[in-house]
Order: C-alpha cells, then sequence, then structure tokens
C-alpha cells in the first residue's frame, strides 16, 4: 500500500470512528462501531432513524468536527460514508482557504 | 417451476421471462434504459409473485418468526415491517424477508437464494406447521409498484390516505371486491408498494394499475432493472451480491440483527464471527463507461496484490459509468481510494460512498400532494 | 340529565393585550403583536422575535402580597384569572367547595426551574422547602386557588401545548356531571430561554415573523395567560349572568406516533375532532369555523390542515379556518385558553378572526384560510377550535358563541345518560417488586422494601426503589429502549393493568383505549439535561435529545406509543395525592361518555435529580416513611363496556370529593370531614357501611377526620406506606389496590364500601368512595 494511500485511509478511519462513536452515543444505538457498516443508511430504510434522529446528527456533526449542514442539504445523511465525504471536503475547504 | 398468477397479463405486454431458483420471474418488458426511466422518473408495474410468501397467526407466529428471524419480530408495532434475514445454521443468509405484522396475522415475504421447495422444507424443520403457517405462495400473487411516481397510481386505486402510510408499513384495502394487503416499502429508493392479491382476483388489479401508471407514462417493467436500482440505492440484494457473498456481517447487515436475541437461526454462527472480527467487508466501486471486464468476480488489484473481488455491478445511466460492490479485505475497505482492474495495468477502479446518487423521491414530500 | 355548560368571564394577557378589551382590538383587527428578542446571548438563534408582554405592571397583579414573589407564570395567570372572575361577577365565596380551579401549563414555572440550575452550575446546592414548591408545576394552581379562595377541586393539567384547551374541556365535564357549579379554567406560560432553545433546535421557529398556513415557515414563540369562568347554565341563569358562549362538546386523543411529531397521516387529530364533534352532537357540516392550532411550522399547518379534511370531507375545502397564534405567538399551555377567548369575542361580534400575515397558502395547505381583515358572516353555527401537544396529545373543542350572530337554536346535548365507571384490572410496579403477588406479600408479611439511598448526613437515607426489572418479561412486545425511568415504571404498571383485565389484547383493540396519566412532580432527566447543557455551552444548542422530553406528558407519550394507545388521553399534575385525586377524573371521562376503557396511571420517579432536590430541603428527615418509588395503573372503564367483553368487575367508582384549604386559619379537620361527607353524599351511603379505609396513618388530620366521620370504629385502616415508602402521587392507589387484593378485610354483603382519603400538606384534599364488587 503506497504511503498516500495509508494516510488517506488513516484519515477517513479516524473521522469515520469519531462520528460512530458519538452517533452510538448520542442516539444510544444498540451497536458496537464495528457493525454500523459505513454504508448503511441512516434515515428511513437501515437504522431507520427519525427526524428527530436527524437533527441530533446535524449537532453531533458540528460538534465533533466543527462543521455545519445547510438545513436542505439532506444528501449529507444520506449514510456515515455520505457524512464522512462532506466532512472532508469541509475540512479540506477550510485547509484549503487558510 | 412455478409460475406467476400475473404471468398472462405481463405475456400479453411482450415480457421476456426467466427461472430463477424454479421460480418464474418477468425479467424484462422492453428496453433497459426505458424501464430504469420509468422507475426514476414515473411508476414501474413489476410482477413480484416469484417472492415466497406466509401467513401465520399472531400468537405462535410470533414465537415462531422471532426465533426463526434475525431481527427483533416481538417488537414490531401493529401496522408496521420488519426488512431482516432468515439465515442457516452457518449464519449464511438464505432468504432476504420482510415481516408485517397485521395484528391477528404476522405476513412473510420472502426472496430467496433457493427454491421454494427448500424455502418450505428449511420452515417446516424449525416448526412452521406448528406455528399454524399458511402458504400463500400460489394462492396468491404480488404486484409491485415502484417509482418516483407511484404513490399516485397508489393513490387512484386507494384513496389519499395512502400517502399517509410510512416506509415500511402494512395496511389493507378493499378494490373491487378483492382484499389487498399493501406493503409501504421498496427497494428502489423510489417510493414502493407491494399488493398481495388473491389468485383469482388478479386481472382487475393489473389492468387498474397499468392504465393509471400509463397516465403518468409509466408502464411495465421486469426484475432485472430492479437489481440495478437496488445497487444504486445500496439496497440490499440476495440476488446480486448475497448469491456471492452470505455472510450478514460482511455484506454490512448489522443493521437488520437483533444481537441481544437469544435466538434465531444462525446466531451462535454470527455471534463467534462478530466476536472473532470481520476480514472481509463488501464496499461500493465504481468505473468509467468504457471500461471492460467490470463484472462480477474480477479481481481488484492494488500494484501485485489482489484486494478485492467485485460482486454486484450494473450501469448507472444517471451517472453514466458502471458502480457495483466489491467484497475488500477490510484494511482498505475504505471508500475514496483507487486500484485497478485485473492487474495493476488494469482500468481503474474506485471505492465509493454508497449511495451513490440522490434519488428524486427523497425530495419529495407525499404530504405535500 | 347533563347540565349545560356556559362561560360566563374570560380574561387574558398577552402580547396582544392585556385585557379582554385591548385583546378584541388587536385579534379583530389581524394585528401581530411580535417584538424583538434582542438579547445578545441568543442572537446566534434563528428566532428573533417573539409575542412577548411588554411594559408589565407588578401592580397590575392582583393579591400581590402572596403573588408578587412567584414566578411569572402564576403572576400571568392572576391578572386573567382576576379579569375572568370579575367579568362573571361570581362570588367566589358563596360557591365554597362547589367552584374548582383547572391551571393548565406548558413549562410551569421554567423561569423560577432556570435559576434553580444556575445555582447548581454556580456550586449552589441549597434549596429550601419553598424553593422546592415554587419549582413544582403544581404549585401555580394551588397559590391561585389560595389567593383567589376556590375551596373546590384544584388540578393541573400538563399535556404541553394542549393542556389548556383540555383543562377547560375538564372543566366543562365537572359542570355537565353536577359536580360542581363553576369553574375557572385555563392556562398560563411564560417566554424562557431554554424553551426558545428547544424550540430553535428542532429548528421550529421562524426568522422573524410567523405566518401560519403561508409563507415563512416556522413558529415565533408567545407568552400569556387566559382563563374561561366555565358554569352550569342552571348557576348562571340563577343569578342572572351574562351568557358568552357554550361548550358544547371536546375530544382527545394521543397520536401513538412521536414524541414531537405530529402523525403526518392526521388520524390522530382527527380522531380528536371528531370525537369533540361526537360529544357535542353535531355534524362537522355545521360547523361555521376552525380556530387552528396553526403554529406555522410545516409539520403541524401541513397535518392540521389534512386532519381537518379528513374530518370535515368535501365541505372541508370550505370551512374558514384561521390561527390566533400569526399575533400573538405560541403561548404553549396557554394557547388553547387564548385561543378560545380570542374566537368567542370575535365570534359574539360576528367576526371571524383573521390570519396575520397570510398571504398564498402553502404546500399541502389547502383549506379557506380567513385573510387579513378577517370576515364578518351574517350568521354564525358553532366552532371547532384545535390544539395539539408533543407527547401526541390532542385536544378539541366544540364551542357556541353567544350573540345576536348566533344561528345555533339548539340547546347542548343535555340528554346523555351517565355510564358508571368500574375497575376491572390493576397494574402494579412497587418497592416490592412488579406486579400484584410481591406487592401483597410485601404488605401482608410487613416487609420493609427499602434500601439505602447513600444520601449525604450521617448515615444516609433510606428509599423504596423499584427493583431491577426487565419490561420483555411483562409483554415482550414492548420497546422500551431509550425510555426514562418514569415512563419505564409507568409503562409496566399500564400494560400489566391492560394485562389483569384482559383488555387490548390484541394491538389493533387499542386504538380507542385511553391514558390518564397522574403525577406528583414529573421526570427530571430532561430537564436537567437540556437546562445544565445550554447553561454550560452558553446558550449553543448542541443537542436536542432532552428538550421533547421536559414536558411532563412525554411520559404518556412515550407509553402511549409503545402500547399503541390512541384513544382518550391526557397528563394531570396534582401534586402528592395524584393518583387518587386522577382516578376521579378517570372516572369522569367514563361517566361523561368521552370514552368505554381506559388506563388511569399514577407514576413517582426517584431520580438522583429529586431526592438532590427534596435532601437539600432538609424534609427527607421530617417524613414519617421514607420515600417511594413506584408506579400503579387501574383499568377504568363502564359498567356496559366491562360486561359486554365479559370481564371481573373488580369495584366500582361511585365518587370523589376535592377540596383546597384556602385560609391558613381554616381548621384542616373540618374541611377533610366536610369533602369526606360530601363524597359520601354523592356517593349516597352513610359512613356505617365502610368496611376498610385507605389512609395515611401517619397523617394527624386524615386519622382526626376519619375518627370524627366513623360512629364506630369497626373500619379497617389501610396504609402500605410503612412497607412501600411515600410514593407521592401513588401511595393512595397502593393502599385502594390492596383494599382490593389483600384478604381478611371481612367485606360483608351490607359493608362492601371503601373510602380514600388523602390530604396533602399543601392543603389539597380529596375523598374517593370505591365499592367492591360482590
Amino acid at each position: 500500500m503506497t504511503e498516500t494511500m495509508q494516510k488517506e485511509i488513516e484519515q477517513r478511519r479516524e473521522i469515520i470512528n469519531t462520528f460512530k462513536t458519538e452517533l452510538i452515543r448520542r442516539l444510544n444505538l444498540p451497536y458496537t462501531p464495528d457493525d454500523l457498516h459505513e454504508d448503511v443508511a441512516l434515515l428511513g430504510a437501515g437504522l431507520g432513524l427519525d427526524s428527530l434522529d436527524a437533527l441530533e446528527i446535524v449537532l453531533c456533526i458540528e460538534n465533533s468536527f466543527g462543521i455545519k449542514i445547510p438545513d436542505e442539504n439532506i444528501a449529507v445523511l444520506r449514510s456515515i460514508n455520505t457524512v464522512v465525504d462532506f466532512v472532508i471536503s469541509q475540512k479540506s475547504k477550510k485547509e484549503g482557504q487558510q | 417451476m412455478r409460475t406467476s398468477p400475473f404471468h398472462k397479463n405481463f405475456a400479453a405486454n411482450n415480457a421476456t421471462f426467466a427461472n430463477r431458483f424454479e421460480t418464474e420471474i418477468v425479467s424484462r418488458v422492453g428496453d433497459a434504459k426505458n424501464e430504469y426511466e420509468t422507475i426514476r422518473n414515473a411508476a414501474g408495474i413489476t410482477d413480484f409473485s416469484f417472492m415466497q410468501r406466509f401467513r401465520f397467526p399472531e400468537e405462535k407466529g410470533l414465537d415462531f418468526l422471532d426465533s426463526l428471524c434475525a431481527g427483533n419480530v416481538a417488537k414490531l408495532r401493529f401496522g408496521r415491517i420488519l426488512h431482516t434475514f432468515l439465515a442457516d445454521d452457518d449464519g449464511m443468509i438464505i432468504a432476504d424477508c420482510y415481516i408485517a405484522n397485521n395484528d391477528e396475522e404476522f405476513i412473510l415475504l420472502c426472496e430467496s437464494i433457493a427454491d421454494d421447495d427448500a424455502v418450505v422444507q428449511l420452515l417446516l424443520s424449525r416448526g412452521a406447521a406448528e406455528a399454524g403457517m399458511e402458504d400463500l405462495s400460489k394462492s396468491h400473487a404480488l404486484l409491485s409498484i415502484d417509482g418516483y411516481k407511484a404513490w399516485a397510481v397508489a393513490k387512484e386505486l386507494f384513496g389519499a390516505d395512502v400517502l399517509g402510510l410510512p416506509y415500511l408499513s402494512i395496511e389493507r384495502y378493499e378494490y373491487n371486491g378483492a382484499g389487498i394487503s399493501l406493503f409501504r416499502a421498496g427497494k428502489t429508493s423510489e417510493f414502493g408498494y407491494l399488493l398481495l392479491v388473491e389468485a383469482g382476483k388478479t386481472d382487475l388489479l393489473f389492468d387498474a394499475c397499468l392504465a393509471s401508471a400509463r397516465k403518468i407514462s409509466g408502464g411495465l417493467c421486469g426484475i432485472d432493472i430492479h437489481n440495478d436500482l437496488r445497487l444504486e440505492g445500496r439496497f440490499f440484494n440476495v440476488f446480486a451480491e448475497g448469491v456471492l457473498v452470505r455472510d450478514p456481517l460482511e455484506l454490512g447487515l448489522q443493521w437488520m440483527i437483533d444481537f441481544n436475541k437469544e435466538q434465531f437461526a444462525g446466531r451462535d454462527a454470527i455471534a463467534a464471527r462478530r466476536a472473532s472480527g470481520l476480514s472481509k467487508k463488501i464496499i461500493g466501486i465504481c468505473a468509467a463507461a468504457d471500461v471492460s471486464g467490470f463484472t462480477k468476480g474480477a479481481t481488484i488489484v492494488n500494484g501485485n496484490d489482489s484486494v478485492a473481488t467485485i460482486v454486484a455491478t450494473c450501469f448507472s445511466y444517471t451517472l453514466d459509468k458502471f458502480v457495483g460492490l466489491a467484497l475488500f479485505s477490510v484494511d482498505c475497505a475504505y471508500a475514496g481510494l483507487s486500484f485497478n482492474l485485473g492487474t495493476g495495468e488494469g482500468p481503474k477502479v474506485s471505492t465509493i460512498s454508497m449511495p451513490p446518487i440522490m434519488p428524486k423521491s427523497l425530495t419529495v414530500k407525499l404530504d405535500d400532494m | 340529565m347533563r347540565q349545560r355548560v356556559v362561560v360566563t368571564g374570560m380574561g387574558v394577557i398577552s402580547s396582544a393585550g392585556k385585557n379582554c378589551e385591548d385583546y378584541f382590538k388587536s385579534i379583530s383587527n389581524g394585528i401581530p403583536s411580535f417584538s424583538p428578542i434582542a438579547r445578545p446571548h441568543l442572537s446566534h438563534f434563528r428566532a428573533t422575535h417573539a409575542g412577548l408582554i411588554t411594559e408589565f405592571s407588578e401592580s397590575s397583579v392582583p393579591h400581590g402580597e402572596t403573588l408578587a414573589s412567584q414566578d411569572k407564570f402564576i403572576r400571568f395567570a392572576a391578572i386573567a384569572a382576576q379579569e375572568a372572575l370579575a367579568m362573571s361577577g361570581i362570588s367566589v365565596s358563596k360557591t365554597s367547595r362547589r367552584m374548582g380551579l383547572l391551571f393548565a401549563t406548558c413549562s410551569g414555572p421554567m423561569q423560577t426551574i432556570e435559576r434553580h440550575y444556575m445555582r447548581l452550575a454556580d456550586g449552589d446546592e441549597t434549596l429550601t422547602k419553598e424553593q422546592l414548591f415554587a419549582k413544582r408545576y403544581y404549585s401555580g394552581a394551588m397559590l391561585l386557588s389560595r389567593a383567589f379562595g376556590i375551596a373546590g377541586m384544584c388540578a393541573t393539567v400538563t399535556t404541553a401545548c394542549s393542556a389548556s384547551l383540555s383543562a377547560i374541556g375538564f372543566a366543562a365535564d365537572l359542570i355537565r356531571l353536577g359536580l360542581a357549579d363553576a369553574v375557572l379554567a385555563g392556562g398560563s406560560d411564560t417566554f424562557s430561554e431554554t424553551t426558545l432553545a428547544g424550540f430553535d433546535g428542532l429548528k421550529a421557529t421562524v426568522d422573524g415573523v410567523c405566518a401560519p398556513f403561508s409563507k415563512p415557515i416556522g413558529l415565533n414563540l408567545g407568552e400569556g395567560a387566559a382563563f374561561l369562568l366555565v358554569e352550569s347554565m342552571e348557576h348562571a341563569k340563577a343569578r342572572n349572568a351574562e351568557i358568552r358562549a357554550e361548550i358544547l362538546g371536546f375530544g382527545l386523543s394521543n397520536d401513538a406516533y412521536h414524541c414531537t411529531a405530529p402523525d403526518p397521516s392526521g388520524n390522530g387529530q382527527a380522531a380528536a375532532m371528531e370525537r369533540a364533534l361526537a360529544d357535542a352532537n353535531t355534524a362537522a357540516s355545521r360547523i361555521s369555523y376552525v380556530n387552528a392550532h396553526g403554529t406555522g411550522t410545516e409539520a403541524n399547518d401541513k397535518t392540521e390542515s389534512r386532519a381537518i379534511k379528513k374530518v370535515f370531507g368535501s365541505a372541508g375545502a370550505n370551512v374558514p379556518v384561521s390561527s390566533t397564534k400569526s399575533m400573538i405567538g405560541h403561548c404553549l399551555g396557554a394557547a388553547g385558553a387564548c385561543e378560545a377567548v380570542a374566537s368567542v369575542l370575535c365570534l359574539t361580534k360576528g367576526i371571524l378572526p383573521p390570519t396575520a400575515n397570510y398571504s398564498e397558502s402553502r404546500e399541502g395547505c389547502s383549506l379557506d384560510y380567513v385573510a387579513t381583515p378577517g370576515r364578518a358572516p351574517a350568521f354564525l353555527g358553532p366552532m371547532l377550535t384545535n390544539n395539539f401537544a408533543f407527547g401526541g396529545n390532542n385536544a378539541s373543542m366544540v364551542i357556541r358563541a353567544n350573540g345576536p350572530f348566533d344561528k345555533c337554536n339548539d340547546a347542548g346535548d343535555t340528554g346523555s345518560r351517565t355510564a358508571e365507571a368500574v375497575i376491572t384490572g390493576i397494574g402494579l410496579v412497587s418497592a416490592a417488586g412488579i406486579g400484584i403477588e410481591p406487592f401483597v406479600d410485601a404488605i401482608a408479611k410487613n416487609k420493609k422494601c427499602f434500601v439505602n439511598a447513600g444520601l449525604s448526613e450521617k448515615n444516609g437515607y433510606d428509599i423504596g426503589t423499584v427493583p431491577d426489572f426487565s419490561m420483555q418479561e411483562i409483554d415482550r412486545r414492548l420497546d422500551d429502549r431509550n425510555m426514562d425511568r418514569s415512563s419505564r415504571l409507568g409503562l409496566a404498571a399500564a400494560r400489566l393493568a391492560m394485562l389483569s383485565a384482559r383488555i387490548g389484547e390484541r394491538q389493533s383493540q387499542r386504538k380507542d383505549l385511553g391514558l390518564y396519566l397522574h403525577l406528583s412532580a414529573g421526570p427530571s432527566w430532561a430537564e436537567e439535561e437540556h437546562i445544565t447543557s445550554l447553561l454550560r455551552e452558553k446558550f449553543a444548542i448542541s443537542q436536542v435529545n432532552a428538550f421533547p422530553f421536559i414536558v411532563p406528558n412525554s411520559v404518556s407519550g412515550n407509553i402511549c406509543k409503545s402500547i399503541g394507545l390512541s384513544g382518550h388521553n391526557t397528563t394531570l399534575c396534582f401534586g402528592p395525592g395524584a393518583g387518587i385525586m386522577g382516578l376521579g377524573f378517570a372516572a369522569q371521562a367514563i361517566n361523561a361518555n368521552h370514552t368505554e376503557a381506559l388506563i388511569s396511571l399514577s407514576v413517582d420517579e426517584l431520580s438522583k435529580r429529586i431526592l438532590s432536590d427534596i435532601c437539600a430541603t432538609g424534609s427527607l428527615s421530617d417524613l414519617p416513611y421514607p420515600y417511594a418509588e413506584g408506579a400503579c395503573g387501574f383499568v377504568v372503564e363502564s359498567r356496559d363496556h366491562a360486561s359486554r367483553r365479559n370481564a371481573k368487575i373488580l369495584a366500582s367508582l361511585c365518587s370523589t370529593a376535592y377540596s383546597t384549604k384556602i385560609n391558613s386559619e381554616d381548621d384542616p379537620v373540618a374541611l377533610l370531614c366536610s369533602t369526606i361527607d360530601d363524597s359520601l353524599r354523592q356517593a349516597n351511603i352513610a359512613a356505617s357501611e365502610l368496611s376498610c379505609i385507605c389512609c395515611n396513618l401517619k397523617n394527624e388530620h386524615e386519622t382526626a377526620a376519619i375518627s370524627r366521620i366513623l360512629q364506630t370504629d369497626d373500619c379497617h385502616r389501610i396504609d402500605t406506606a410503612s412497607q412501600l415508602g411515600f410514593a407521592e402521587a401513588t401511595l393512595p392507589l397502593y393502599n385502594l389496590a390492596y383494599s382490593l387484593l389483600g384478604s381478611g378485610f371481612g367485606y360483608a354483603s351490607s359493608k362492601n364500601y371503601i373510602l380514600v382519603v388523602f390530604s396533602s400538606d399543601d392543603g389539597i384534599n380529596c375523598s374517593t368512595v370505591i365499592r367492591k364488587e360482590p
């Protein structure tokens, strides 16, 4: 594995773990972080979370990563992976600005 | 081979049929891209009678189903549907299941990678007869309406109350004297309804659904297109990735399992694998439209190392590229990485976050209608 | 025959006016009265405006000598109550115990509660008894009763945003059933920063000013109080009072769906409206106007519009609908009363009040919304008014405004017979364990079911806690994941009661089964979680999952959802003794034909916060028994219903009498004796027919009153506190349960009556007569 790939994986893994741990804590989900596949649907199907949970997830992302999700951006909340993509893209935007 | 009560209706509309696990399926009705657009933009009517279906009386059925399936059937509320699976003793998936709580009865719908006899034998071997199982696979038919505007068809047939049904719920309706159990479900990531009807009362229902769908530029579809739509929506498909990967943990179906349950088929094997940790899991991949060899069974490599095997693919008309699922070793099962197909010099394959498309249905609020 | 129920007085204070006259001017002209919130530490909120009461003059608060130092929600209430009483011209002292108070609130003394958490954050853990009392939801009702001299029932309805409409409905029942001549009913809530934060976190607020059914989407909070003086037609006529409106019927339901979001199908809201219409014996087609809940949020306005269409059918598109909240904001627990007052004031003058700021209807809202400047139709039939709440509570009422424009020439339905209420099932969750067996065993064998709570001071205190239990062992189909303690205890007791009554065995049979929840103090975890997190984060909103559960009716919401109970539903915070007082309410719901069956449930939890509070006041050591938690549910149904389903009837509920000590110099024993007499008279029995009495044997007032009432002493006394502890709300129900389940009380054919007596330190009394089924 190349070093770049290792780094990318490392960065992603860290964000995934932080998010999963917070998600489980805040929503008191009956799963371990390993149980949560990154592609599982958060709302409706899959984990079957509701609109109140969605608001909690938005606050979870805000507090864990300092990143706000615009109200209408429901595409971000489709799966853990889509959340993580959003966090990574916003982080790199921020870093780009600095 | 079991044929569908809707066979003649689809045959009259130039459908192509196929045999899957000794069950006849309507594989296509016309052009694939047309079918795709019918569902993504309008409403597609598909014969889902291939699903095995069973009815259980409440009290005995509850015990039986709860000790059989991975999810928690006991906590399933009246009028709701549980999406779970049925595994063998080795904890390998045999069927993807919907279990509906209709108060005095439970209805089990199965998509199985085994034929009817094998599924029934399995159920019987676990006490289905004592639980009062009634096999509806031949006595009843299943028609599905899926699509961005599928709700309009359901509304026309059953009234505006249909719009208030939450995803994964069941309601009973009358249509022209036929009692219909309507499952608000679906795996296309568009609106979906499954209609369970007596085999003798299929014609009127079929005609009404088709006529209503046609009003909104909808029409008939085959099952094959559903394979593609499921993949685009990252819905588990037991007939695609489920044929090659049968471990629910590798498939990422932990959410279908109640790990606190003391008993369900395959529980011990699954619990043991969960405790020892995963070495592989499936994740999403994509490749450019001109790539050849992006097919099931193909190998994905990182330099000289083989890291994954492709287990499901489709061409996404929305993204204009191939998307798929591959079974990766966990140390590189992350989205956003680049690999090669076949050899180190092979075409580029990227790992992606699923689901890769944003269906229009998710932006629609049915209660505005 | 049922009494007709009329309104003879109204009072209001809100951002649109501090009395009915000013309020009418604003509302009838469609003038919104929002002001900027303008608090720098809240500037990051989306909400910018609220319906705030400005230029509030403390000198306008009546009974200032006792009320001026109290929480603002009590002061607001006093102003509105004073106006309603004055308008009605009723002599409160003359009505004596025949007059009651039904006070509704969503957030209660929230400003006082917030200040307590601020002190805690500063490390100040002191709390006096007075401060603890001031934190209680029921404090307002008790202080108002005393200040205005209302000597009958004193109850607090806490179903959040549907509370005051429910309170008016309960008042109407008391009148109809002849249990009172007059009832002051209404609600009060104040603007609270932490409440605003909660709504802002849920993204329910609007930036600017709201426009219900139109745009922009979102709500403004309001504050205020409103009261109606509800009276029997007979009583009002006898004293030549001006009749301003008539209450024709009301209906309640629970969505059994979600803690904050309404069931999008609108079925729950429609059920409340349909029950109100049925109660009023009125067809939807006769309704001339709907005063909508109309908060302005996306979920409410859409669901309510759908529900109205459902109820009104094809006429739905033509019935005029408007939202008073467009002018005064969402006054939460006061909303129902504020809106009822607004509607009656306007309809009396032949005006349909407008929805201010309404331009065009938003998606999903397609009714005939009355825009500014309102309408003036020639004649008016009855109106319907709605209020819906967190916890799935829905309330709806049919009212006829009296006056020259009134075309309802028919009288309110007076012909309905009353149904007899019987008990068919008991569910027990106590320090002794789960179910009847450990309960009876502990009492019979005099087991002290206490553990050391290890609370500060010397050796620590004993408390009665419910041992760990699994909900699935009671009913494996119950989902109690993520439920707070009160909800779990209540769920267990409610379900056990159903199982013992064999009612609602199928999930589909629970649609019309009701639930009345009776609390003393209510749950505390969410309040602590929400407020301390806001204080810690300097009002940055970091979580939303506690706020929906602050309201006491969230407990009922959890239970209804878990069991699937969507019938007649409410939550009452009576304070200590709530369980037995609420059982009387449950009987009235049956008597008045609101439902054929419901569960009357009482819950006490001893959370760390509640214990610390009590401990800080030093009153743990004052009590003759250890504090305890627990829950008790009774299935109450009509005798007809019970017979139809061949249920075993345990007892019938004969009567309940209530009283409130309004002067400190009054003799508490004499008052309690009169209350017991009231209950015996209503039940039409003599004291000599009592076979046992449930009471607190260490309460001197109770024992003295009982001795005075009983001529001879051949009557059993039942007090389970020495075994199970002092569960504030539930204890009297434990006693009653033991009198029905225990053995050896020698019920003879002529002596099968049970009396339950309760008298609180705050001066609230209740006496209930129950007849054990022979």
